[in-house]
Order: C-alpha cells, then sequence, then structure tokens
C-alpha cells in the first residue's frame, strides 16, 4: 500500500512538473467563450473573422423582458487563414478561445459566392466546433450580423442559433448544421442550401432577421428562395416536422392549417428511359383559422372541400419551389439526385457529369395526403 | 493499542515471542500437586494487584483456595452457587484430583464450568470473571464462569440505521452478541468456535457460522489465518480486518462490518463467516462483496420495486460521491464543451471571480469539509451546533461572497458530501477516492478519470477474499445471484433457493 | 500457456468484444476510396465468414488432439516470440491510437505524452492483477460500454437519414473483400483466441459464435449510423464516430461525445492490459525462472519508448499502423501456426501408425 501512495505521489509531482502551464492555461477563467464565428474575405484575400464571445468580466445585463442574459463582446480580426485570425484573439484578450461553446458559424456573401471551398476544410479539421452548429448566409457581410446591435446591447449569435433552430417547430427556416454542410459538400452535386441573415433597421434599433434560405449550387450561391417558399422546400426534403401554413382558397378565403406531423416519401422510378420521382407527402394538420369563417356553421363537406383544396395548393406550391429549384438555380438542395445514385447507380455513374440537366428534365409527381385531424374549437353540424 | 511499558518488558515480551514461535507448549504451566507452589506463581503473575482476591477455605481438613478478580464476577453467584456448596459439601475422604472432579460434577450448582491443568490458562478465566478453585494434591483446577463485569445494555445501533428492522445492536460483550443471533436462529446448525488473538491482550474473538452451508476450507482459512495474526493487543475488531484481508493492497476490503446482529444473521444464512470481537460492537463478516455495501436490512423488509429504487439511488450516491468532483475539475479545466450552454455563462462568471484554479478550489474547500466533518464526528455534542454554523455560514455563504470560492463548486461539495454517507460502509475508500479523481480530473481531464476509473476498477477486481471474487455476481457473472443484485426479487422467487456464497467462488 | 488462472468463456470473450469495440469505434477501419459507406454495412457478412475460416485450423487441432493448448503443442521459442512480437505490435498500435486520439480530440493542444506514459503504466498495472481481473474488470466495463453505445446510437435515431444511404458495391465486390480482409488484419483477437484457449473454461465454441456475431453486429449498427446520420461528412473525420457522438444530444447537453471518450478508454485499457498479460505470461514460460511481474516492467518500458518515438512525428504512427503488414501477422499467427501445427501433427500421427 505505502508504495501505491508513493507511486502515486510520483505521477502527481511529474504531472505538475511537466504539466502546470497547461492546468492554467485550459482552466475555464482563462477562457474565451466564443458564441459566434463570422468569416468574411476581403479583396486581398484576407480574412476578416467576427467573434462574439462572453464577457465574464462584465456583471449579468438585464434584457428588457426581464430575463437575465450574458454580457457579449466582439472582436473582429484579420489574417491570412481563418485559424491564425482567430487565434490573434488571445493578443487582445489574453485568453484562449474556447469555440465548443460557439452557437453559430455566419459565412459573408464574398465567402458564399465564390470561396466556400476555402472555408470548408477549417471545419472539417476543426476538433473544438461542434459538427452540430448551425451555419447560415449572411446577405452581405458576415461582420454585421454579429455585430447588429439591438440598442445598447448586441444581438446576441445565441438568439439567431434560436431562430434557426425554430426550424423545428417552424418550417419556414431551413436549417442546416455544419455536419450537413459537409455531407452535401461532399457529395456528387455539392448543391446545399441554409438560412440567409439581414439586418433590418428600425427607431435605430437593429435586429438580426432570417430572411429565407440561400440555395447554393456546386458549393456557389445561386439566389434565395422566401421564407414562404422554405415551407414547400422542406416539404421536398422531408424536413417538415410541424408548422403552420396558410393558403388561399378559391373563394377567396385564407385558411390557417398547423401542420402537427409531415412526412415525405421520394421514391425514383423509370418510365420510358426517364427519372420519375415520385414525391407523396401526408400531411397531418388542424385547421388553426379561416378568415372571415366565423359563425360560418361547418359541416362534413366544408372540410372535404378545405382538404381538397389544401391538398391542390400544397401539391402546386412544392411543384413550383421543385422548379425554381431546379431548373432556374440547378441546385438539388433538397437531394432528390441522391435517389439516382443510390438506386441507379450504373445511370447516375454514367451521367455523373451532366446531372444537373438530367434532374431539370427529369418527371416529377407530386401527390400530396392531407389528413385534417382537428378542427379546432369551431363548432360543426354533426347530422 | 500496544504500549511498551520500558525497555526490559520490551526485550522480555520478544523473548517470550520467539520461544512460543519455537514451541507452543513451553506456554504452559501445569498445575502443581503442591497448592503453595501453585499460589506463589500466581501471586507473582497478578503482583500487587489489589483486585485480584484470594479466598482460602478448610473443608473438611482439605485446604481449598478461590481466586477471582473483584469486579470481573458476580460476588454474589460466585457465593451461592460455587463457594456456599463447596465449603458445606461432605467429600467423603475424597481429596485431590477426586474432589475438583466431585465438586465440579455434583456440588456446585454452576452452569458455566470446566476444568484444566494449565495454570495460565486459569489465570487467564479468572481475568475474564470466572472464578477458579485450586485444592492440594490436585493437578487440576475448576473454572467457574460467574462473570458479573459492568457492561452496556443493549441499544439502538448507531450507524446502521433501518427503517422496519430490529432496534438492537450489539454490545461490548461478546457472549451477549452471540445470544442476540442465537435467538434468531433457533437451530444448532449455528456453531461458534472462539480463537484467542492478540499475543498480550488475549482477545477472543468468535467465529460464527452455520454448519450446514459453511464452506469448510473457508472457515478453516478464516481460523487458520486468525490464529496466526501477528498483533500484541487487540482492542477492537479493526485490528483483524488487515488479517483477514488478503496481501493484494487495495482501496476497498474483502471484509465487512455490521453492528446488526440481524444483518449477521442474514450474512451466515448466506453461508458467510462472521467474527465477533470481545470488546466491539462491531462483527466482521467475510467475505464481503462489494455490491453488498449497496443492500441493507431494509431492502428485505420492503416492497422489491422501492428495494431496487434505493439500490439504484445507492449506487448513483456512490459514484456521484467518488467522481462528481473530480467530473466538476475535469470539465471546467479541459473540456468546456460538456457544459450546457445554458449553464456556461454561470460557472465561467462565477470561476473567473475566484483567485484559485478549479482543481485547487476544489481540493481545498474538500480538505475544509473534511476538517468540519473529523471536527463534528469527535467534539462534545454540546459545540456540534457551532460547527455547523461555522461549516454552513462562514466556509459556506461568506467564502462564496468574499468570492474565494465559486457557488457551483459549493453545490458541488453539497451534493459530495450528503451522497457520500447514503453508502456509510464505503466512506473510507470515499473520501480517498475523491481526493484522487479531484487531482486527476485537473491533470488529466476526462481521460485522467477514465484512467484512474480503470485503475480502481481493476484493482477490485482482482479482490479474492477467501477465493469469492469482489465484484462477483457481477463479474464474474453469476445469473442465479443477479436476481438481488441491483433489482431485488420478492421473497416468493428468492425464497425458493438458497442463494449461498459458495456458489460465487472461483 | 499457464493454465493457473482460469476464466468463464463470458468473461473471455466479453473481454474480446471489448478490445474489438475499440477498433470498432476508433477509425473506420479499413474505408478506402473505393468503398462506399453503405458497403460497409454488408462487410461483415464477409468478416463473419472470414473470421470462421481463419479459426478452422484451431478447430481441427482441438477435434483431433484433444487439447487445445497450441504453444505446448507446438514448443518451439521461435513460434514463441513469433506471438510475444505481434501482441507487442498491437499493444503498441494500440497505445498510438490512443495517443493520436487524445492529441487530437481529447486534448488538441495539449502535449500529451505525460498520459501516454500513465496509459502505459496502467495498462502495465492491469497486466500485473492477472487474467482473471482482466477479465472481470472486462465484464464490468462492458456494463458500462454497451448501455454507453445503445444510449448515444439512441439519442442519434431522430437525425439518421436514410438519403445518405450509397449504393452497394458501386465499384464491385473486390474492394469490399479486400476491407474485410483489412478488418480481419486489425483483428488481433484471432490470435488472443489461439493462445488464450487453455486458460478458459466453458463452452468456447458458442462463445466464439456469439462474439463474432455481436462484434460484427456492434460494427455494422455503428457504421449504419454513422452513414446515414452523417454521410459523406463521415469519411471526412479521422474519429468519425466520435464525432457521431459529438452529434448526439440528451436533454441539455448538446454532445455525448465525452461518453465515447470514456469508452474509448477504458477499451484501450483493456485491450492493451491483455496484450501485455500475454507478451508477459509467453516470456515467463520460455524463462521461467524470472518472475512474470519482470516481463511486465521490461515489456511496460519498451512499449513507452516505441510509442514515444511514434508519437512525435505522425508519418511514423502511420507507417507503423501498416494494413498490409497487420493482415501478414494476423494470418501467420491466427491461421499459418495453426494450420502448420495441424499438419506436423498429423504427419507425426501417420508415421508412428505406419512404424507400428
Amino acid at each position: 500500500m505505502r508504495k501505491s501512495i508513493l507511486i502515486f505521489l510520483v505521477i502527481i509531482v511529474a504531472i505538475f512538473t511537466f504539466n502546470e502551464k497547461e492546468i492554467y492555461k485550459k482552466d475555464i477563467r482563462n477562457r474565451l467563450v466564443i458564441q459566434g464565428i463570422g468569416i468574411d474575405i476581403e479583396k486581398d484575400n484576407s480574412y476578416t473573422v467576427t467573434l462574439q464571445t462572453i464577457d465574464t468580466n462584465a456583471q449579468s445585463a438585464t434584457s428588457e423582458d426581464g430575463a437575465s442574459q450574458p454580457p457579449i463582446k466582439t472582436y473582429k480580426m484579420t489574417g491570412d487563414t481563418i485559424y491564425t485570425t482567430i487565434k490573434s484573439v488571445t493578443e487582445i484578450e489574453g485568453k484562449v478561445p474556447l469555440y465548443s461553446q460557439n452557437r453559430i458559424i455566419v459565412l459573408g456573401k464574398s465567402i458564399t459566392e465564390e470561396k466556400m471551398d476555402d472555408v470548408i476544410d477549417f471545419f472539417v479539421r476543426d476538433v473544438e466546433n461542434s459538427a452540430s452548429i448551425y451555419i447560415a448566409a449572411a446577405k452581405d457581410r458576415a461582420s454585421d450580423i454579429l455585430e447588429a446591435k439591438n440598442g445598447e446591447e448586441y444581438v446576441s449569435a445565441r438568439s439567431i442559433e434560436i431562430g434557426i433552430g425554430a426550424n423545428e417547430y417552424d418550417a419556414r427556416i431551413f436549417g442546416t448544421e455544419l455536419y450537413e454542410l459537409i455531407n452535401r459538400y461532399n457529395s456528387g452535386s455539392k448543391d446545399f442550401a441554409m438560412p440567409l441573415l439581414d439586418v433590418t433597421e428600425k427607431d435605430g434599433k437593429q435586429s438580426v432577421e432570417i430572411i429565407g434560405t440561400a440555395i447554393f449550387n456546386n458549393t456557389r450561391y445561386r439566389e434565395y428562395m422566401s421564407k414562404d417558399e422554405t415551407v414547400y422546400l422542406n416539404f421536398l426534403s422531408d424536413k417538415v416536422y410541424n408548422t403552420a401554413i396558410s393558403l388561399d382558397r378559391d373563394n377567396g378565403e385564407k385558411l390557417s392549417l398547423n401542420v402537427v406531423d409531415s412526412k415525405t416519401y421520394r421514391t425514383l422510378k423509370f418510365e420510358n428511359g426517364k427519372p420519375t420521382f415520385k414525391i407523396k407527402v401526408k400531411i397531418s394538420a388542424d385547421i388553426a383559422e379561416i378568415s372571415g369563417g366565423v359563425s360560418k356553421k361547418m359541416t362534413k363537406q366544408d372540410i372535404e372541400t378545405i382538404k381538397t383544396s389544401a391538398e391542390q395548393y400544397i401539391e402546386k406550391a412544392i411543384t413550383q419551389t421543385r422548379k425554381r429549384l431546379y431548373e432556374e438555380y440547378e441546385s438539388d438542395a433538397c437531394g432528390l439526385g441522391r435517389l439516382l445514385y443510390i438506386f441507379k447507380p450504373s445511370f447516375y455513374r454514367k451521367n455523373e457529369k451532366n446531372i444537373d440537366s438530367i434532374m431539370q428534365n427529369s418527371i416529377f409527381e407530386v401527390d400530396v395526403d392531407l389528413k385534417i385531424r382537428r378542427i379546432g374549437h369551431e363548432f360543426i353540424e354533426m347530422v | 493499542m500496544v504500549i511498551f511499558m520500558n525497555e526490559n518488558w520490551f526485550s522480555k515480551k520478544v523473548d517470550e515471542i520467539t520461544i512460543n514461535e519455537k514451541n507452543e507448549t513451553t506456554k504452559k504451566k501445569n498445575i502443581d500437586k503442591d497448592l503453595q507452589k501453585n499460589m506463589a506463581y500466581i501471586k507473582q503473575q497478578f503482583g500487587d494487584s489489589f483486585d485480584v482476591k484470594y479466598r482460602k477455605y478448610n473443608a473438611q481438613g482439605r485446604e481449598i483456595i478461590f481466586i477471582m478478580v473483584d469486579g470481573m464476577c458476580n460476588s454474589l453467584l460466585a457465593t451461592e452457587q460455587v463457594i456456599l456448596p463447596i465449603i458445606e459439601a461432605d467429600f467423603e475422604g475424597e481429596k485431590g484430583d477426586k474432589l475438583i472432579y466431585s465438586a465440579a460434577d455434583q456440588v456446585s450448582a454452576s452452569i458455566d464450568k470446566s476444568i484444566t491443568n494449565d495454570l495460565d490458562e486459569a489465570i487467564r478465566e479468572a481475568i475474564y470473571g470466572s472464578i477458579i478453585m485450586l485444592t492440594d494434591d490436585a493437578q487440576f483446577a475448576i473454572m467457574f464462569g460467574v462473570q458479573g463485569f459492568p457492561k452496556r445494555a443493549v441499544l439502538e445501533p448507531s450507524t446502521e440505521m433501518q427503517e422496519r428492522g430490529s432496534r438492537e445492536a450489539f454490545v461490548e460483550s461478546f457472549k451477549d452478541n452471540v445470544t442476540m443471533i442465537r435467538r434468531r436462529v433457533r437451530n444448532p446448525v449455528f456453531k461458534t468456535q472462539i480463537v484467542e488473538v492478540g499475543d498480550t491482550s488475549k482477545t477472543r474473538a468468535c467465529v460464527c457460522y452455520m454448519s450446514d452451508r459453511v464452506d469448510r476450507k473457508m472457515l478453516d482459512n478464516v481460523v487458520e489465518r486468525l490464529k496466526n495474526c501477528k498483533i500484541d493487543t487487540v482492542l477492537g475488531s479493526g485490528y483483524l480486518q488487515t488479517f483477514l484481508d488478503g496481501k493484494h493492497p487495495s482501496i476497498f476490503s474483502g471484509v465487512g462490518f455490521t453492528e446488526r446482529p440481524d444483518v449477521l444473521t442474514a450474512k451466515i444464512s448466506e453461508g458467510k463467516i462472521c467474527i465477533i470481537v470481545d470488546g466491539t460492537p462491531n462483527a466482521l463478516i467475510v467475505p464481503y462483496l462489494f455490491i453488498e455495501h449497496f443492500h441493507s436490512l431494509d431492502d428485505y423488509l420492503k416492497r422489491p420495486y422501492y428495494a431496487t429504487f434505493i439500490r439504484i439511488l445507492k449506487i448513483a450516491s456512490f459514484l456521484v460521491s467518488v467522481f462528481l468532483p473530480g467530473l466538476y475539475v475535469a470539465v471546467c479545466t479541459f473540456h468546456q464543451e460538456i457544459i450546457p450552454e445554458t449553464m456556461i455563462f454561470g460557472i465561467t462568471g462565477q470561476e473567473s471571480r475566484t483567485p484559485l484554479p478549479v482543481m485547487f478550489e476544489a481540493f481545498f474547500i474538500h480538505f475544509v469539509y473534511e476538517i468540519v466533518r473529523e471536527a463534528g464526528l469527535r467534539m462534545p455534542k454540546s459545540v456540534g451546533h457551532a460547527i455547523s454554523i461555522v461549516g454552513a455560514l462562514v466556509i459556506g455563504d461568506s467564502a462564496v461572497t468574499a468570492g474565494i470560492i465559486s457557488a457551483p463548486m459549493l453545490i458541488i461539495v453539497g451534493l459530495t458530501a450528503v451522497s457520500s454517507f447514503v453508502v456509510s460502509t464505503l466512506y473510507e475508500s470515499v473520501a480517498v477516492l475523491r481526493f484522487a479523481f479531484i487531482i486527476i480530473g485537473g491533470l488529466g481531464g476526462l481521460y485522467g478519470i477514465m484512467m484512474g476509473f480503470a485503475a480502481v476498477l481493476v484493482n477490485a477486481a482482482a479482490i479474492n477474499p477467501f477465493g469469492v471474487p469482489f465484484t462477483s455476481p457481477l463479474s464474474p457473472t453469476k445469473i442465479g445471484a443477479l436476481r438481488d443484485l441491483v433489482v431485488r426479487q420478492d421473497w416468493r422467487r428468492m425464497g425458493k433457493k438458497k442463494m449461498l456464497i459458495q456458489k460465487l467462488e472461483k | 500457456m499457464q493454465t493457473k488462472e482460469k476464466i468463464s468463456a463470458f468473461q473471455f470473450f466479453t473481454m474480446l468484444f471489448i478490445s474489438r469495440a475499440l477498433t470498432t469505434v476508433t477509425y473506420l477501419s479499413s474505408y478506402t476510396k473505393d468503398v462506399r459507406l453503405s458497403d460497409m454495412l454488408v462487410q461483415p457478412i464477409f468478416r463473419i465468414t472470414l473470421g470462421v475460416v481463419i479459426m478452422l485450423p484451431l478447430y481441427l487441432i482441438y477435434k483431433k488432439h484433444n487439447t487445445i493448448d497450441l504453444l505446448s503443442l507446438a514448443n518451439s521459442k521461435i513460434i514463441f516470440f513469433c506471438y510475444v512480437f505481434v501482441f507487442f505490435y498491437f499493444t503498441v498500435i494500440t497505445i498510438a491510437r490512443l495517443d493520436v486520439f487524445a492529441g487530437t480530440v481529447v486534448f488538441p493542444e495539449t502535449d500529451v505524452n505525460l498520459l501516454l506514459v500513465f496509459a502505459i503504466l496502467l495498462c502495465s498495472y492491469g497486466a500485473y492483477l492477472g487474467f482473471e481481473a482482466l477479465g472481470r474488470s472486462a465484464v464490468l466495463s462492458a456494463v458500462l460500454v454497451v448501455p454507453a453505445l445503445i444510449f448515444i446510437m439512441a439519442t442519434l435515431v431522430k437525425k439518421v437519414d436514410l438519403l445518405n444511404l450509397t449504393p452497394v458495391f458501386y465499384n464491385g465486390v473486390t474492394p469490399v473483400i479486400k476491407t474485410a480482409f483489412d478488418s480481419v488484419g486489425q483483428t488481433v483477437e484471432y490470435a488472443i483466441i489461439a493462445i488464450c484457449l487453455p486458460k478458459v473454461s466453458g463452452n468456447v465454441k458458442k462463445g466464439f459464435f456469439w462474439w463474432l456475431s455481436l462484434q460484427t453486429l456492434l460494427m455494422a449498427t455503428m457504421f449504419f449510423f454513422a452513414t446515414t446520420v452523417m454521410g459523406n461528412f463521415t469519411g471526412t473525420q479521422l474519429f468519425p464516430f466520435h464525432t457521431l457522438a459529438s452529434l448526439a444530444e440528451f436533454a441539455m447537453f448538446d454532445r455525448l461525445d465525452a461518453i465515447f471518450t470514456s469508452v474509448w478508454i477504458l477499451c484501450a485499457f483493456i485491450k492493451a492490459g491483455l496484450l501485455i498479460y500475454l507478451q508477459s505470461d509467453i516470456l515467463h514460460r520460455v524463462f521461467q525462472k524470472i518472475q512474470r511481474k519482470y516481463f511486465i516492467l521490461g515489456i511496460g518500458a519498451i512499449t513507452i519508448i516505441t510509442n514515444l518515438l511514434i508519437a512525435s512525428e505522425f508519418k511514423r504512427f502511420l507507417f507503423v499502423d501498416n494494413s498490409i503488414f497487420k493482415i501478414v501477422i494476423t494470418g501467420i499467427t491466427a491461421f499459418v501456426i495453426p494450420l502448420g501445427i495441424l499438419i506436423i501433427k498429423r504427419k507425426g500421427r501417420r508415421e508412428c501408425e505406419n512404424q507400428s
């Protein structure tokens, strides 16, 4: 036993002797907790990295709604590579940056339009950044997003992350995590999508908004889809879990549906040697609102009519979105092209180089099956 | 506690031990036919001890001497059951050894009596409250067990509290302790064997077992180890633990403790062996497995689902008390990515306001906690409240306010402290391991913690108390025994088949 | 092989399962550019077949000679040293991988040499405590490792996207069979089985098939989750399963890679401990006068020196961790040597029969 104690003490002393600096350096008090990283490329090909960090030296601030939120500090540095630029924050703050708590990566327009290849490697190689953090594109500069001020305080990266993370409840946002981006980046088409952020200003107060979904073709930003279109992009990508959609009915009424469950089945068939994609969307939804529908007693027939018209509306919207995506932007951001790769590898191999045109000329059949689950608290004639 | 009075005594003792090792019989002092010689020897042994009483009687021309230690024997009992019947008896011309046998068999009313020809043994018995009878021309002496020394009454257990179990705890008198077990096992299969331990103290260790289920080899091994233990004085059962544990150095022990007769009864009914040491209200149990630390009598007295829940709780508490501080240190020092984002600001903010790195802070505050605990344990009960106030207010609240320690760290200490008492039998191991893991976590992060855990795991796995793996029945896995591992089955199933410790042997 | 310490077949194969799990959960072992991710889901079928074939000579030896003490049958110092070398090589590889893992993922900005030394010391301590202690530790580790892996995978179910699958045999069957060979080459456990059987009591055959099936199932499950959750991102990562664990979320915890790290280190300890033990045991058999603990000390010291040399440069790691070499030495120790012994003994027996 004495020997064991002696050995343990020797080990401890040895580690202290050799590792003492590491203990202090890595201690949480000496870490700069990064919450958001914004990357832009300047005209001289240098990187500008904007870091949003938690200011641990400041006392907890109180936001307008009374909730406590951490004070934020931002840093903006320029350098030759992303790594060296981020590292240079240590010179300013004297603390070692901690990216593992990073909430979001914002890529500036200069990067998304032509330099995506340059930034991807950093995120593949880096082990500290979580692979599941959200990645978003800025309509202009990434630094503008992370330096936006809502009065005295910065708009926190955390609040932007929460906004993007709401895609689970709101299909108007197309959330893309880092690993999904790299997965698509390494796939044949290199097409993907991510939320597009912009800064708006009102009464001298800035806010960061998700204005839609940036569509990429072969790693380059093409255009963006509005938030309403994003809903149908999400339907195509089988990414709708729970959302609200509003539709225009033929009688001029506006109908709101609360989608409680949705599943998109994407199958591939070859008809006359042409790939035919069958997209079957099964939706379970509640009627949430019918504009001008008050005190009009609903009947079974009304429900049936609503169902049919909603199905037609959604089918049409999905078809249009698909058309825009494949024909206008030449992008396979919803990943339908992978069906060809998985189920018809020989065909895919043969046409790998002109897969974009194959997808454009393919047949798409959209079929929506809507189940009205509940109609709300509105009276219905049972007889 | 061994106290060497002076150098001469020490050297004399060493000589004796040497002789004893050479030849066991040299220790025995036969009773001489000459009573005066015997008396001279006894008086030489006792010296001027005031409490040793010699009573000489002349019964029908025969000289009879009774020797007793005042305070150790019950005087009334001695007079009524031993002295009076003997001095009034008519021995019809019998003398010497015949008289001794007659007195023992026909005259005395005492139940506990035995005859010896070893004067040293007679002296030892006298010390332990027997009354010794010697007479002329006899080579034997009678020892009447009329003990009546002051002893503590049977009280409630102080460390092993149970909700529904009996309220009896062991006392210092081993005979009373054995009686408490006898009352619970009304079957002759419950057997006891006395082994004297301690070269000087000659303390009695009573080995208890059930003859119909004990592993004989294991029993012989236990008795052998007790007989061979080289120790001068045994003042408590803990002295023997080292001798019963194997040679493999470990932070865990394959020997368990209990102060409850019902627990001890349960253990021997599983085929285990218990050792009750005279003068200690704690009995030793061998072999004692790791999982048994998480079992309590209450588990078997309550519904199985609740017992299972409590066991899970205990295991979780054990893990928390050992690993939580170390993990916190590791996470704050190396693996900040694990901290949930809702807590990162709170922890970073708090820790950055304290002067010490997290590892030293944890070490310091746990050290202070151990000081407070130890003080609370040793100090008079009347000032116990003061310790609570000092602990809670001065060390707790004020230290946080002054920025010496962080609030999260205080929560960790509190949680760890409370958890460590859930499995009180493992406290010794837990306290040491906790400090070890704080250091390891601070120096090697999770990597270090896992390496430390692996070391503890393999160390525990290497323990084989009396041929039974310490980690069984989980590893080596004994399917039958798993019914009472973490999940406890109900008595209708468990009662069908006895789960004996032999089944877990290698 | 010294047969003083015996463990049950369950303990032994659990130990091998943990040992093999280390390789499974570390690298995309045998993943090459010709192989698509979904091929790795089919590859286990080939692995099982190869596994059974590689064990056939050993099975026949047991059937013919009614003994499974390969070293006794061989009774050749060259063969003894052959096994010592293979076990030493795999110890070095195991520790080197642990070092790369720690240096890349756990402490990316720290020099982990000291921790590497302590890891070897710890494994040597495990070896010193013996086969039984390691066997028991393995079962206890399995109680932690298996639920941990199941938990991680359960939290990933919602992230599964079947569109991330790839076509099977996209580049033909040959690359998949090649990877199966490569994967078997990484499995030093076959050589361990060949050596350790005299120390194992119970139904070895049943244990072997359970082990083979479960480790294949584990491998296939891990690949399934890696492929369907991360898709092509899997192939970009040095430790893809660690990255996979970092994607797992539970309640307020955004990543569960810490659990994975713990599993990893526990598995590495069991594997390296077992390998060091086997080396010391075989050496003790050759040089019976020298106590086993001195061999452990020696092996530990040599392993430390070798690993420190490897750790200083990644190129050296790549040089040592050579797939072809591994296939060759595993093939020799697990298949060729038992087969050779079988043939020689058979020949000997026939000659005896002819003479008589």
